[in-house]
Order: structure tokens, then C-alpha cells, then sequence
């Protein structure tokens, strides 16, 4: 089953190119896996099953947790509503474990001048659609 | 005159091409099928930016300044990618040949009255050139396979997308024409 339209989203950022500070918009590459993936991964950070709204500090200790390596801290996150993914014509789909984890699936796979001009398409939209949160001092990792 | 007409080149369909590929872009000037004839006078009143005949190497050129920061910039991110690759074997690894398309792609923005852009790199072995706006997102990226894939999104209504080759002179200068209006 999907998730539902209305849950937020958020996709953790790990390169300092991959948002702009001084516009304080989310970059199209950090919507870009690399070409063997055909899934963005996300995390769903609403409350979920009537549960509560996840706190920010929650929502930065996911990430600490499953996205964060010694060597690649985070450095930012992206988060849009999953309804401006269905609106791209894409799906959003649980995958867990970990908790919370999903995927945004059907870009286009194969690695074509088409497909990858679909793919860079795909991902402005979502960064466009996106609200750039930098942790704040005591969540920087 | 007429003469001439008949030696020169067809009109380049990639442009018209282009100019299909608009959704709505907004104020847009199109380049007329006269331009044609490449070397002549007309067209190069028509694509040739207003600063054409500025002085390369002052220092107080806002555009040579420009194209300085952003080769800086530009050494950084391959940094950047070249460690996260060092880290992560699934990530693309963005070729030679991406760095100088890319390189070149700026020395052919600088050109044009353009705000200064940003320089990017993304997992899948690309470099993009954007302008991050309120309103909205331009980029130009490169592959390294003397493509370029361009891209503006604003809302629904005003978005358009193509690709042409990085040699494709034509084309190019539409885009950056428009990128002009949009951008100052």
C-alpha cells in the first residue's frame, strides 16, 4: 500500500553541493541517486497510525541513525509533501525496515539521454517542491 | 543576395526542437528562421551578448570575476565527488570529460549578462550549473558525453526541459538567450 498523500516526507542531504545556503533552496542532485538505484529513498516523519507528530530533534535522530556514516555526516534535509510526489507521476511505498523508511519509485531506469533528461525533470520538480531545514546547532552531526 | 541565401545551412531542426518543447516558457524571445545564415550579420546581432566586446581581463569585470569563483567552486565539488566516490563504489564516478564540458559550458555563459551560478555534482556521474531562485530552479548538466541537459521549473504551467550537444552552437545560444530574460 502507498503512502498516503498528505504525509510529510524528508530526504536526508549528505554534500554540502547538494543545497543552497544562500537561496536556501534543495539542489535537483540531491533527488539524483546514482544509476544502479532506481528508488530515492526517504523517510515518512508524520505521525503515523494516530501517533504523534515526530519532534524535529526525532526527525534529525533518524537520520543519525540510519542514514549517517562516520565519514558522511548530514548536512541538511529535504522535505516535501508525498503528495508532490504522486503529483510528478511517481509512487511513494513503505520499505521497511528500517521504521519509517520508504521509497519514491518509477523514475526512469535505463541510462539514456532521454532518461536522463526525464530523471534531471523529475528531481528539479521535487527539489522545487521541497523546504531546505538545516539542523540546528546542537543536531549537527 | 539571393545567391548566398541558397548556400546556407539549413535552419538547425534541434532548435526548432526546442522551441516545440516549450510548455509555456514565459517571455521567450524566439530566434527567427533567418538566423540561418550563421555568419551573418543579422545573427550575430541576435545571439551576440551585449558584452561582447568587453575587455577579457579587467579586473573590474563583474564577469571575469565570476568565471574565476565559479572554477573555484567548481575544483571544490569535483573534490567533493571524487571523496564521496573514494567512500561509496555504487556512486557514478563523473568523468574527465564532464569536468572540461563543464568548464567550457562556462566559459559560454560568461558571455552573457548572467547572475553568477552555482556548481553542483549529483550521484549519477553528473555536473549541473544552476540558478536557484524563489520563484523557481534552473540547471544545465553535463555528462561528460558532450550533451547538455537543461532544465528550468517554476510551476506547473512554466517548466520546460530539452538536451542538445554541448556543440550545438545554435541551440545553445537560444537557451541562454531565454536563460537571459529569465534570469535579468
Amino acid at each position: 500500500m502507498n503512502v498516503p498523500p498528505g504525509e510529510k516526507l524528508t530526504r536526508f542531504i549528505r554534500y554540502g553541493s547538494h543545497f543552497s545556503t544562500g537561496t536556501n533552496r534543495v539542489k535537483p542532485d540531491a533527488f539524483l541517486p546514482h544509476k544502479k538505484s532506481v528508488d530515492i529513498s526517504v523517510f515518512r516523519v508524520s505521525g503515523l497510525n494516530g501517533s504523534q507528530e515526530l519532534s524535529e530533534n526525532e526527525i534529525w535522530e533518524i537520520g543519525r541513525e540510519h542514514v549517517q556514516t562516520e565519514d558522511r555526516r548530514i548536512k541538511a534535509r529535504a522535505d516535501l509533501l508525498a503528495s508532490s510526489v504522486y503529483d510528478s507521476n511517481l509512487e511513494v511505498v513503505p520499505d521497511e525496515p528500517p521504521e519509517r523508511h520508504a521509497n519514491i519509485r518509477h523514475l526512469p531506469t535505463d541510462n539514456s539521454p532521454a532518461n536522463r533528461k526525464t530523471r534531471r525533470a523529475l528531481a528539479t520538480k521535487l527539489a522545487n517542491l521541497s523546504q531546505l531545514v538545516i539542523p540546528p546547532e546542537e543536531n549537527r552531526f | 543576395m539571393s545567391g548566398y541565401k541558397n548556400l546556407a545551412p539549413r535552419y538547425p531542426t534541434s532548435l526548432e526542437q526546442m522551441e516545440s518543447e516549450f510548455m509555456s516558457a514565459p517571455d521567450v524571445p524566439q530566434l527567427k528562421p533567418d538566423a540561418a545564415d550563421l555568419q551573418t550579420y543579422e545573427y550575430d546581432l541576435l545571439i551576440r551578448p551585449d558584452n561582447w566586446n568587453r575587455n577579457w581581463f579587467s579586473a573590474a569585470d563583474p564577469y571575469f570575476s565570476w568565471l574565476d569563483d565559479v572554477h573555484r567552486q567548481l575544483k571544490e565539488i569535483r573534490q567533493e565527488a571524487e571523496a564521496a566516490y573514494g567512500l561509496d563504489k555504487e556512486i557514478d564516478p563523473i568523468p574527465d570529460s564532464a569536468y572540461n564540458d563543464t568548464l567550457v559550458l562556462l566559459e559560454m555563459l560568461c558571455n552573457y549578462k548572467l547572475p553568477m551560478p552555482e556548481v553542483s555534482w549529483a550521484e549519477d556521474g553528473s555536473f549541473s550549473i544552476g540558478w536557484y531562485l524563489d520563484e523557481g530552479i534552473i540547471t544545465m548538466s553535463i555528462y561528460g558525453d558532450d550533451l547538455v541537459i537543461y532544465n528550468a521549473f517554476f510551476e506547473e504551467k512554466r517548466q520546460f526541459e530539452g538536451i542538445c550537444a554541448l556543440s550545438d552552437t545554435p541551440m545553445l545560444s537560444g537557451f541562454l538567450k531565454m536563460l537571459t530574460n529569465l534570469l535579468t
